[in-house]
């Protein structure tokens, strides 16, 4: 009989998961971290090798106030009530410092507004909505990555360079798409002035139909293309695009195109001469970043992602954050937050005080094939704080927190 | 658009319908035959695409430059995924036929979530893009566009495998016996058809199908792990829109979507009166909306029969015993330590069973729904999040908080009045589809309405008053509400409309000849299983702080299903115990592995085979605990 | 007498099948007819366009007066018209009681409420019912686990908890023991004598058709062939031709083997099957 004994199991598989944590000997700081690692798996993977290697560093040097630093992390399954309900417990049961993590903006979000309700720090590492420091800023939230907006107008300076007038944008249709392209469309207004022409196509999250879409696109006759497509939609789409002669003589825009996470899988198919924001680790000749990268290489025999770069970065934030505030107490985190400087393998970043988003920026390029692989060539590293609106117009963008 | 664009747009939509049609004619061949709502259908497609990409790979070696390294890939993905679906029939869906069939769902559900994390920890989370094929990788010129070679072939191997299919099905015993049973499933016994080498056969070749679809869809898109999930609706709409079982009605239906879709994104936007309506935005739900529509006029589906059972009707009614000594004084026991929960374990255990509560709300309203009136529904999300939405409207324009609480379920209530009107000629499988269509509908409507849904993200600051601020304060309100609202569900059951609900199921036309008012009370059952899932939606908002478009989705839809099922369909304290499960199962699984969904998974296939009636059953506990006890004594004597 | 059901000129399709066409009869009130027929000769058709489960595509029925035909059976079943099916059936899920109880609250219109309290199963008309069908010992079971014969008086007993005025009994003696199908159809007798109730059944036991009908209807293939009393039924030549020339037997000469066979001894909580 076999029904016994799946019994026997599932009680067993549960009981497992009541193990108690072992004791460590100084108390550590407990970092509370909620992710979506069920939903993106291919950025939020090397993003927790990142947050190890930070906390591996961090407490290989005697930790932070003398305890070391211990990550609490959560799978929040990509919904926002379950991350509120992980927030809810790291916070309660887990005795957390600071809430950390999120990729997809509306658990961002749902998770920032229960650390407002809440009262508890958090930084949010991913998510890309400029909501989260704006409209719906509030005083316990903070964010280290570059905003849709930051890195829209990173790739805005060359966009406005290649004189195009006609646009066809492309982008997943939710918010973090829907963003992009508003912002794409106002900075090139603002930047290239009049008799610019922008079409539309939106696709649904995951599920591009790539043939009728390069076919729609194709029949629009644009100029030039920005996509905002990452993932599986940006593979197909790729794809389909070259084989039916959408991108020939035309210039290329994507928003996300050079981080590893959705570069990589193109391998020699990866499309030459696109213009995009990225991570090319394997060309970046900066101190801080020889040493992430030799450091990373050395502890997971592999290379590093963006993924990677985030969550070593949300790591050292947070543990510079306690540094400086010289307690894990939330009054005294938010003080150490504002202008809080951070080493990061992009250099120093620094939390603004005044939107609560950090200066971390991104490498700008263009995308090319090298040994049956994508790389980015050309690139610079554009630095956030030169890509965000003038302090006026930033204060009127976030209302409530002012 | 011109005529050459237009019919190069048609050419792309038959491309898109190939590949969706290769999908769903497997699905098609399983539910039609055996009736199980297979949820791992995606998860064979899926596996599939992985395990033709790594044949691929290793074939590739082996004949270097030739095509055929793709298709002996694309035969042995579908070969392996064939066996791992028999030996998923085998082993698991047949010891569970005699079970209601929604349970068949669960298990499959849970299925889908081992699948999922085994493609993980085997591929790694990175896409794979498959080696484009060589010889098939080029274009042909069509009327002045580049159309890909491979589309083509992809639309000569859907009219080949519907072409061998229907063969199959028409000229051979085989054919004949699959027929037989799709049709007629009383008859087919009575032919004495073997009823389980042929379930197995079925099995084998729908996700032969299915895996083999996967790898052909290899050279258009990467392996992923979204895969499953992103091809399981539309396969069910195809399904479902071209008549249960029925290859032509599949082909036809994914044709009719596959169209349809091209034509939409290349319609773009359109102005009218003023308004603009991008219809590109409606690919995310056009499918569903066309088999809404279909259904509607033809409840059966395109090529379909009509199919009088329900998907609850093949199996042997349970009866709903009315709570007695034993009931009342759990119910007393269980209030008890739900009061002193937060005093006894903490803040946290208190957000744990508040969210346990409004799960279980959730469930029992379910319960009225599918389990007394045996309407099955696959997007009962809808009404949870019409009640999410609703209370937080309600609160936004100003209005206290205990109007939202009385508001959301009165407003799922009335749009569910109205869909019941609309519905009503619809039943069984059909029935819970068109729930599934409302729900997805409402979903793609709640990611675009944003000035008044917030779109994606949602809306957020919907939190309770001060007063209840405090998790273990909100839960007291919780457990007071939810209790109340479980007892009158239990109390419903066994008034005369509950009983009237059952007499319907159970036998339709008796209970009209004796009187019985069947379609009011199907319609009664529905907005009232409405509004109590409405109020679960209304307090599940308040205690996360916000709505988003996750409430009315797919996956909230199938987790009240599963907790249904593990409690039991029949079982007064089954929504209670289901919900209870899952979510502490989740809870706890989710920070102790890694694979945690291929933990739960397990741990739902091993609650469906040892408790096929449900958890909550004191009956099945009983046999379960005495079969454990036969088969330790056994193994003494030996 | 007069007529409580009058069928006139009902015709009904199925595709390119006409299973009933221009059938007309009556039923007078507490009269006992018999409807008969070889296979397929349309009797179960006629039935449901009766109750309303079918409508004719001509002709019209009217009950006690008023035209029914068109409405839903749920109201034709409340003017006072109870039926039984071919394959009894019976709530599944529910004991006999409960079964019985729901079809009293079904007559007295409270099968809708569900703010009024629990369903009342035990009341001096459900406990009357359940003794006069004579399944006290059975009361308490579900009643999908009755065997054949107590689910035919299960059934009986539903309809006559919704005391109708006319009852039609859908082969009401087939898959019965002699003795319990003498039992069955006495009942049904006893209450058309005593309270007035117009039977209309079908059947093809000869003995239960001529042992009790008042008046017989014969149907062939969708046509009304005869129609009249037993006596004159079984001499008629026609109605033999139609039973493939067979002579009708003396009613005490046919026994079990007069009947079809019922299906499995066991009774079934199924839905009875259409056509």
């Amino acid at each position: 009989m076999l029904r016994p004994f799946l019994f026997a199991a599932a009680v067993a598989l549960v009981g497992s998961g009541a193990v108690a944590p072992h004791a460590t000997l100084a108390q550590p700081i407990r970092l509370g971290e909620i992710n979506e690692y069920k939903q993106f798996p291919a950025f939020l993977a090397p993003y927790r090798k990142g947050m190890q290697l930070a906390v591996d560093e961090i407490n290989a040097k005697g930790g932070v106030l003398g305890r070391p630093l211990e990550i609490v992390s959560r799978d929040d399954n990509g919904v926002p009530g379950d991350a509120v309900r992980a927030a809810e417990e790291l916070t309660t049961r887990e005795h957390v410092a600071l809430l950390m993590g999120t990729f997809a903006s509306n658990i961002g979000l749902a998770v920032s507004d229960f650390a407002r309700q809440r009262k508890v720090l958090f930084i949010a590492a991913e998510p890309l909505t400029d909501k989260l420091v704006w409209q719906d800023g509030n005083a316990y939230t903070w964010r280290l990555r570059a905003s849709t907006y930051m890195q829209t107008a990173m790739l805005v300076p060359d966009a406005v360079k290649t004189g195009k007038k006609r646009w066809a944008i492309v982008y997943p249709n939710y918010e973090y798409g829907q963003a992009a392209t508003e912002t794409f469309k106002q900075q090139m207004i603002a930047r290239a002035g009049s008799g610019l022409e922008f079409i539309e196509q939106p696709v649904p999250l995951g599920k591009i139909d790539p043939g009728a879409v390069v076919q729609a696109l194709i029949d629009d006759h644009p100029d030039a293309i920005f996509s905002s497509l990452f993932g599986p939609d940006l593979a197909r789409f790729v794809r389909e695009g070259e084989l039916r002669g959408l991108f020939k003589n035309r210039p290329v825009f994507d928003l996300l195109g050079g981080e590893p996470e959705y570069l990589d899988p193109l391998k020699d198919e990866a499309p030459a001469g696109w213009y995009v924001t990225g991570y090319p680790w394997y060309a970046i000749d900066t101190p801080e970043h020889r040493a992430f990268l030799a450091a990373y290489q050395a502890k997971f025999d592999d290379y590093p992602r963006l993924g990677s770069v985030v969550g070593y970065s949300a790591v050292k934030t947070a543990a510079a954050a306690i540094a400086r505030a010289h307690s894990t107490d939330t009054a005294k985190l938010l003080a150490a937050m504002a202008n809080l400087k951070v080493a990061t393998p992009f250099g120093e970043v620094t939390f603004r005080a005044i939107d609560h988003q950090s200066t971390m920026g991104a490498f700008v390029g263009r995308l090319a094939v090298r040994d049956g692989k994508g790389v980015m060539v050309d690139f610079h590293y554009a630095d956030g704080k030169d890509y965000l609106p003038p302090d006026d117009v930033v204060r009127r963008l976030r209302p409530a927190a002012h | 658009m011109s005529l050459a664009s237009f019919a190069i747009q048609l050419l792309n939509g038959l491309a898109s319908a190939s590949s969706l049609f290769l999908v769903a004619a497997g699905l098609t061949l399983i539910f039609g035959v055996t009736r199980i709502v297979n949820f791992a259908h995606g998860s064979f497609f899926m596996l599939g695409a992985y395990v033709g990409w790594s044949a691929g790979h290793a074939l590739a070696a082996a004949f270097p430059a030739s095509q055929l390294a793709f298709w002996l890939a694309v035969l042995t993905a579908g070969a392996v995924v064939a066996a791992i679906g028999a030996a998923i029939e085998a082993l698991i869906l047949k010891r569970i036929y005699a079970a209601p069939e929604l349970l068949q769902l669960t298990a499959t559900f849970g299925v889908l979530l081992i699948a999922g994390d085994a493609a993980l920890a085997l591929w790694g989370p990175e896409d794979r893009l498959g080696p484009r094929v060589p010889g098939l990788s080029g274009v042909v010129p069509v009327m002045g566009y580049r159309v890909p070679v491979y589309e083509l072939v992809l639309i000569a191997i859907a009219v080949a495998v519907f072409v061998v299919l229907t063969v199959l099905l028409r000229r051979t015993r085989f054919g004949v016996l699959v027929r037989a049973a799709a049709e007629n499933r009383e008859l087919a016994g009575a032919l004495g058809i073997d009823q389980a080498k042929l379930y197995t056969a079925v099995f084998a070749l729908g996700s032969f199908l299915a895996g083999a679809a996967g790898a052909l869809a290899l050279p258009r898109e990467p392996a992923n792990l979204a895969m499953d999930l992103a091809v399981i609706a539309d396969a069910f709409v195809v399904t479902v829109l071209g008549g249960l079982g029925s290859i032509p009605g599949a082909f036809v239906a994914a044709l009719a979507i596959g169209v349809t879709k091209a034509l939409c994104i290349a319609a773009g936007s359109i102005d009218i009166g003023g308004m603009t309506l991008a219809l590109p935005r409606l690919t995310r739900v056009i499918e569903f909306i066309v088999m809404a529509l279909v259904l509607l006029v033809r409840p059966a589906g395109l090529f379909g029969a009509p199919v009088a059972s329900t998907p609850t009707a093949a199996h042997e009614p349970t009866r709903l015993v009315p709570p007695g000594r034993v009931a009342a004084w759990a119910a007393i026991a269980i209030a008890l330590v739900a009061l002193l929960l937060p005093a006894l374990f903490g803040t946290y255990a208190a957000v744990l069973a508040t969210d346990i509560l409004i799960a279980a709300l959730f469930t029992a309203s379910l319960q009225l729904l599918t389990g007394s009136g045996g309407m099955a529904s696959f997007g009962h999300a809808a009404w949870f999040g019409i009640g999410a939405y609703a209370a937080a409207r309600v609160v936004l324009a100003g209005y206290p908080f205990a109007v939202a609480l009385v508001a959301a379920p009165i407003v799922a209530a009335i749009v569910a009045a109205a869909f019941a009107g609309v519905s009503s000629r619809v039943s069984g499988i059909h029935f819970a589809m068109l729930t599934l269509a409302l729900a997805q509908i409402l979903w793609s409507a709640a990611l675009d309405w944003t000035p008044v849904t917030g779109g994606s993200n949602g809306l957020i600051g919907i939190w309770p008053p001060t007063a209840l601020a405090d998790p273990s304060h909100y839960y007291m309100l919780t457990l007071a509400l939810c209790a109340t609202a479980l007892l009158a569900l239990v109390a419903i059951a066994f008034t005369p409309f509950g009983y009237t609900l059952r007499a319907s199921r159970d036998a339709p036309l008796r209970a009209r000849a004796s009187g019985i008012a069947v379609g009011k009370r199907r319609r009664e059952a529905i907005w009232l299983s409405a509004a109590f899932a409405g109020l679960a939606g209304a307090l599940y908002a308040f205690s996360k702080g916000g709505v988003g478009p996750d409430s009315l989705a797919i996956p909230r839809s199938v987790d009240a299903l599963v907790m249904l099922l593990l409690g039991g369909l029949s079982a007064v304290f089954g929504p209670l115990a289901g919900a209870a499960a899952l979510t502490w199962l989740q809870d706890t699984l989710a920070r102790s592995t890694e694979y945690w969904h291929a933990a739960t998974g397990v741990a739902i296939l091993a609650l469906v085979l040892a408790f096929p009636d449900g958890i909550a059953t004191l009956g099945s506990v009983a046999r379960t605990l005495r079969r454990s006890a036969a088969a330790v004594r056994r193994r003494a004597v030996r | 007498m007069t007529a409580i059901l009058e069928l006139s000129g009902l015709t009904r399709r199925f595709g390119g099948v006409t299973a009933l066409r221009g059938v007309s009869f009556a039923v007078g009130e507490g009269e006992l007819v018999a409807l008969i027929g070889p296979n397929g000769a349309g009797k179960t058709t006629c039935f449901n366009v009766i109750d309303g489960t079918l409508r004719p595509d001509a002709g019209a029925v009217r009950f006690a007066g008023a035209r029914i035909d068109g409405l839903a059976p749920e109201t034709i079943a409340r003017r006072g018209i109870g039926r039984t099916f071919q394959v009894a059936s019976t709530f599944g899920s529910m004991t006999v009681r409960e079964g019985i109880a729901i079809a009293v609250a079904a007559r007295e219109r409270r099968d809708g409420r569900f703010a009024s309290g629990p369903l009342a199963t035990h009341s001096a008309a459900i406990d009357g019912l359940v003794a006069a069908a004579g399944v006290e010992a059975l009361a308490d079971q579900q009643c999908s686990t009755l065997a054949w014969g107590d689910a035919k008086r299960v059934e009986l007993a539903l309809v006559r908890a919704g005391s109708p005025r006319l009852m039609l009994l859908d082969e009401p003696a087939a898959g019965l023991e002699p003795d319990a199908r003498r039992i069955l159809m006495r009942e049904a007798s006893a209450l058309a004598r005593s309270e007035g109730v117009a039977v209309l059944f079908s059947e093809h036991a000869m003995d239960v058709v001529f042992g009790f009908a008042d008046r017989v209807v014969v149907l062939d293939r969708g046509i009304v062939i005869a129609d009249g009393p037993p006596s004159a039924i079984r001499a008629s030549a026609t109605v033999a031709e139609a039973y493939l020339g067979t002579p009708i037997p003396a009613p005490d000469a046919t026994g079990a083997g007069g009947g079809v066979s019922g299906p499995a001894a066991r009774g079934s909580a199924r839905e009875p099957r259409q056509g």
